[in-house]
């Protein structure tokens, strides 16, 4: 009795058993580019990058990969169509790296965006970029040292290899958040392609609809001092003697919204950093710290502020400041209007401690 | 023996997901929940004490037992059957809900009915061995798992995309009054307690009972881990567009060193397991009390065999009876129905500790 | 007198005329005569030579040779009828005028017991049990000297007649236990019993089963440990094996190392071993899920180098891995049946070249290779051969369901298997369940 139902479900379930796909009729889609045409019919042009799997892995031989691009009125219809144009099934789970084109993104991201958040094998914690001048030249681009296609731009964007100041990475999840969050804008980093090979060290901040600028690589590495709290960098001073540069391990960065009822209303950041001195074109030791401290915080102070007014002039608020007010109490729908105008003519006031530890090696 | 106790407790609380406890609450995050939260900690952990106190007054019985001496057979009889069929349906709305989870981002091709009936087979094939045994699989699979959801938890709660912000932000919202619903679906998270309804028969009279005012601290633990993690993560507002939250908010996490880099099948996996001890445990429960409607006989302790053909005929008729009902349900449906079932399952369990807490006042006169 | 006489003579020369091994004495002295019947093959002439012939050339007269046999444990024998079953279990029958008397001078062979060959340890006892009930017993005794040790002895198997001892710490031992053995054991009515084994199944009542609830051991370290924790042993004529009972799941998964180990060794290597039978459980399940369902589990770079092993593979992952499995099962099997010195000339050509060409000829992916060597080697840590062999054949199903429904399947399996271990009882006791906290009765407990 047991034996004839543990067979008769069995044949029930052989029968019905379905997904079962072996990996080698799979295409592994490793990253999708969306850019912008200009015809109005089909305006996505959908760009994937299909892995082409290697037995034995080598740098710069084995990140072979395919580039299906096709346009279409929808992700979704492009999907579709690039479909009839490979052999195996297409295999979304993979797709880490995923680039808007800049024009794409200098109109709008919403639209767009659905599709990758509604799709159940996006995976959220893919990375987000925009590619600069198009998402389908990134794709192309295959770096000499890479083993495994789109490897090194995931591990630049993932910081799993490289960890530079200039990179801001942002995930598909982090994205959505600050899309829909009130009081918290969104940012992605910008890739541009060189020589065979990419240079990401530049940030596009955005509103909730579309890109509104894009920082300098100067203002990239503050944008991302003031965005991430683990952030290694280093700057340097310029005094009319000496030019030194200082490497910060760690920083703390605090803020305070003050006086938000008067008609001055501030923002308060305090960072306070440590640091040692790299670089130097003259002996320092002997120097007076304290003042080169001062010169030091008295630079940096400079760089923020200017980072800070220039998001405050494109009305975005990538840091967050609205969502502490929220958090601060300030709850109904009337507060939130309060604060829309309030931010515009907010006052920054940046407060740099520096702390020198030492000078390296040498005095 | 004691320690069984808290296993079901443990279970329930990590059960919360699958019943759509924390999307209910994050839908209703600026009317009350946090509130609610705090409200649900209260009413819950009182339920418990009491209902566990009051069964000290039984040793060696199960709820059949205790009503077969105190109450008439007229009450007793619908209020088994009612209370059994509400143990099954528990059992199958986490079937239902699981299995669509498991079709919608582990496998999308699976025939979904297949993949049900197949968790029915293993579900009640264990539903149907002895109680002693349920309770040894709910250690094992409880201490196997539980290291890795702390884990989970504990990175999800120190990374650096946790916005402590947003949960600050939603945490003013403590001033609005909840309703009943709000306490009714947050207290779910204390409703292990309740399955001593039957295994209560294991648990002697010499066995202490130590450590109720962990329930307390637990249940609060688990809530706003339940609640604020989906908010850290997706936002303020962007939490309220995701359907099964907690399984984005998995997909959110990432694990930079770990074997599996994506949370999210770690998570499906682990909650897989804890799904068919849930399932199999209240089914057991649901089935025994409906046994013992239909028995002519006091259940002994000798009846504890390690396969019962009632007890399998009952899970094995009912689930796919309902699953074919619920077939003419969408999802929306469907959600909607399960937190209905949320507010039911609140006031009959609130009604029958009260039962029960009468009955041990009458019994230690 | 004379009558009896003839009709001993003549009932066993009938009832063993055609035994060419059977022989007759016949030895007179002055005014008497001593005449005496054995089967050659199962006495031990020596014995025969000592309680016998010596006695009876110093003897000065019938009573006198009579007091030495009876001293020497001789056994007057009044029925005539008994005595073919005598002679048959390796008695002498010695007719002495009108007495008969029945003296056992049974020949032992394998006396000596053995060296460990199954659960071999690093430091500890390296001696096993011998083939002989009586050395066995005696082993144990002397490794156990409590006057609580109880022996019972039993006659099992109709035409066999193997003595079987059961033995207990009439302390420590459940009586419910107890009088569950002594029950099964008298209801066994077969034909032949000579192994632990079979005695096992015997025992079991179950026409189908797995996994077992006995432990099957040569180690009489081992055996005097769950005497000590209660547990009940038996041991057979002519097996070198003793069989444990009640023996719960942990017991099967605990090395009589882990006594001689220092704390954090012996822990160390206990998780090592659950993660040995862990994997050899679920490895060939996973990576079927693996490949076939949800590449998307493991990293890509891991997946793209899988995808590119895997990429010369016709047939789909299941095949690959059955196909493996089944020649790493029936390498298993081949190097336990061949002589010693051919057996390494299998694994080589098995595990070595067989496994090389596999995947150069594109039948398997290297992966898989691997997965199926760490399979193999995971399964051999588990101590006791009987588990190790129902885990061999665990992983089948577990592949099944692999098959049918990827992880869902392997992981949903893993818990059935957890929640049906839990629900299986060996002698009344839970077999799989956690002892947080509760007194060890049975499981290795090193504060004893």
């Amino acid at each position: 009795m047991n034996r004839l139902l543990l067979i008769g479900a069995m044949i029930l379930f052989i029968s019905g058993c379905s997904g079962f796909k072996d990996i080698d009729k799979r295409y592994f889609v490793v990253g999708i580019g969306v850019d912008r045409t200009e015809n109005e019919q089909k305006p996505y042009r959908v760009t994937l990058k299909l892995g082409i799997p290697s037995a034995k892995i080598q740098p710069g031989a084995t990140n072979k990969f395919e580039l299906v691009s096709e346009d279409a009125a929808s992700i979704q219809e492009a999907v579709r169509l690039i479909k009839s144009k490979v052999d195996k099934e297409l295999d979304f789970g993979h797709a880490k790296i995923i680039l808007f084109g800049k024009t794409l993104v200098s109109q709008s991201i919403r639209e767009p965006l659905d599709w990758f958040l509604r799709r159940r094998d996006i995976q959220l914690i893919g990375l987000v970029a925009v590619g600069d001048p198009s998402a389908r030249e990134i794709l192309n681009t295959s770096p000499k040292s890479e083993r495994l296609p789109a490897n090194s731009l995931i591990l630049s964007l993932a910081e799993e290899g490289t960890e530079s100041s200039y990179i801001v990475t942002e995930s598909l999840s982090d994205f959505h958040r600050r899309l829909t969050e009130k009081g918290k804008d969104p940012y992605m980093p910008v890739i541009r392609p060189r020589n065979n090979s990419y240079v990401i060290n530049q940030a596009a901040v955005l509103d909730k609809e579309r890109m509104v600028g894009i920082l300098t690589p100067d203002q990239t590495r503050v944008f991302n001092e003031l965005i991430r709290k683990h952030v290694q960098f280093e700057f340097k001073t310029v005094t009319p003697k000496l030019r030194y540069n200082i490497a910060v391990q760690n920083y703390r960065i605090k803020y305070k919204l003050l006086h938000l009822h008067s008609s001055e209303p501030t923002i308060q950041i305090t960072i306070k950093i440590k640091g040692e001195v790299e670089e130097s074109t003259a002996p320092l030791f002997q120097e007076d710290w304290n003042k080169l401290e001062e010169l030091s915080e008295e630079q940096m102070r400079e760089r923020f502020v200017k980072v800070l007014t220039y998001l405050q002039s494109k009305k975005v608020d990538p840091v967050g400041f609205g969502l502490r007010y929220r958090a601060m109490g300030y709850i109904s729908e009337e507060d939130w209007e309060a604060w829309q105008t309030l931010y515009p003519r907010a006052k920054f006031d940046v407060r740099v401690h520096i702390k020198i530890i030492d000078t390296g090696v040498i005095k | 023996m004691i320690r069984y106790l808290y296993y079901m407790i443990i279970m329930c609380m990590l059960i919360n997901i699958m019943l759509n406890v924390p999307t209910f609450l994050i839908e209703r995050r600026y009317d009350g929940a946090v509130m609610g939260i705090l409200a649900a900690v209260v009413s819950g952990s009182l339920c418990a004490v009491v209902f566990i106190k009051a069964l000290r007054q039984f040793p060696n019985q199960g709820l059949p037992e205790i009503f077969r001496s105190y109450l008439p057979p007229a009450i007793r009889v619908p209020l088994l059957l009612y209370l059994g069929i509400m143990w099954l349906i528990a059992g199958l709305i986490v079937l239902i809900t699981f299995s669509r989870i498991l079709q919608r981002f582990l496998d999308p091709d699976i025939d979904i009915l297949i993949l049900r009936i197949f968790l029915i087979l293993i579900c009640s094939f264990l539903a149907a061995g002895s109680s002693r045994s349920i309770l040894y699989t709910a250690e094992i699979v409880i201490l196997l798992h539980v290291p890795f959801v702390a884990l989970l938890l504990v990175k999800a709660l120190g990374h650096e995309y946790m916005d402590w912000e947003a949960v600050k932000a939603v945490g003013q919202f403590v001033r609005k009054t909840p309703d009943l619903e709000i306490i009714s679906v947050a207290s779910y998270i204390f409703t292990g307690y309740i399955n001593m309804a039957v295994f209560n028969r294991f648990f002697r009279k010499e066995d202490k009972i130590r450590g109720l005012w962990l329930i307390p601290l637990a249940g609060f633990a688990v809530l706003f881990t339940t609640f604020f993690i989906p908010i850290g993560y997706h936002g303020t507002e962007g939490v309220a567009s995701f359907i099964y939250v907690w399984v984005s908010t998995a997909d959110s996490i990432r694990m930079e060193f770990g074997f599996v880099e994506r949370v999210i099948y770690m998570f499906l996996l682990i909650y897989l397991s804890i799904s068919l001890l849930f399932i199999t445990m209240t089914w057991h429960v649901g089935a025994e009390l409906l046994k013992d409607v239909f028995s002519k006989k006091q259940w002994a302790q000798e009846d504890d065999q390690r396969f019962n053909w009632t007890r399998w005929l009952i899970c094995l008729l009912f689930s796919p009876t309902c699953i074919v009902t619920l077939r003419f349900l969408n999802e929306k449906n469907y959600l909607e129905l399960t937190d209905e079932w949320l507010i039911v399952r609140y006031i009959s369990e609130v009604a029958l500790v009260l039962i029960v807490f009468w009955l041990g006042r009458k019994a230690s006169k | 007198m004379d009558f009896n006489n003839t009709a001993v003579s003549t009932l066993l020369q009938e009832t063993f005329k055609a035994s060419n091994d059977f022989s007759t004495r016949h030895t007179v002295k002055e005014h008497w005569a001593v005449r005496y019947y054995y089967l050659t093959s199962l006495c031990d002439s020596i014995k025969l030579n000592e309680s016998i012939e010596k006695p009876l050339l110093s003897s000065q007269s019938a009573e006198d040779f009579i007091d030495t046999l009876l001293t020497l444990g001789a056994v007057k024998q009044p029925d005539v009828s008994k005595l073919p079953e005598l002679i048959i279990t390796g008695h002498v029958v010695i007719q002495l005028m009108e007495n008969v008397f029945s003296l056992d001078a049974k020949k032992s062979l394998n006396t000596q017991s053995q060296e460990v060959k199954i659960e071999h340890v690093l430091m500890g006892p390296q001696k096993a049990l011998s083939e002989d009930l009586l050395t066995n017993i005696n082993i144990i005794r002397s490794r156990y000297q409590k006057h609580e040790l109880h022996l019972e002895q039993y006659v099992l198997g109709r035409s066999s007649k193997t003595e079987t001892a059961l033995l207990f710490d009439v302390h420590l031992a459940k009586p419910h236990i107890l009088d569950r053995v002594r029950s099964k054991l008298l209801s066994i009515d077969v034909d032949i019993v000579h192994s632990t084994g079979q005695l096992e199944i015997l025992m079991n009542n179950r026409r189908i089963s797995l996994f077992p609830t006995m432990i099957t051991t040569e180690r009489p370290d081992r055996i005097v440990l769950n005497l000590s924790q209660g547990k009940v042993v038996l041991l057979l004529q002519g097996s070198p094996f003793a069989l444990v009972l009640p023996a719960v799941f942990f017991d099967f998964m605990s090395a009589m190392d882990d006594l001689n180990q220092a704390y954090w060794i012996s822990t160390g290597l206990i998780v090592i071993r659950y993660i040995a039978l862990a994997i050899a459980l679920t490895l060939p399940a996973l990576y079927i899920s693996l490949i076939s369902f949800n590449p998307e589990v493991t990293r890509i770079q891991l997946t793209m180098s899988i995808a590119g092993s895997r990429a010369a593979v016709p047939y789909p992952s299941y095949f690959e891995v059955l196909f493996m499995l089944f020649l790493i099962e029936a390498l298993v099997e081949a190097s336990l049946r061949l002589p010693k010195f051919i057996g390494s000339t299998a694994t080589t050509v098995g595990g070595l070249i067989l496994g090389q060409a596999a995947q150069q000829a594109g039948l398997v992916s290297s992966i898989m290779i691997i997965i199926t060597s760490a399979v193999a080697i995971s399964n051999f840590v588990i101590p006791i051969n009987t588990m190790s062999a129902a885990m061999r054949i665990v992983k089948y199903p577990l592949i099944l369901l692999a098959i049918l429904f990827g992880f869902i399947g392997t992981v949903a399996g893993m818990f059935f298997l957890i929640g049906y271990l839990a629900n299986m009882r060996s002698f009344d006791e839970p077999y799989l369940k956690l002892f947080l906290g509760e007194r060890r009765t049975s499981r290795p407990n090193k504060s004893r």
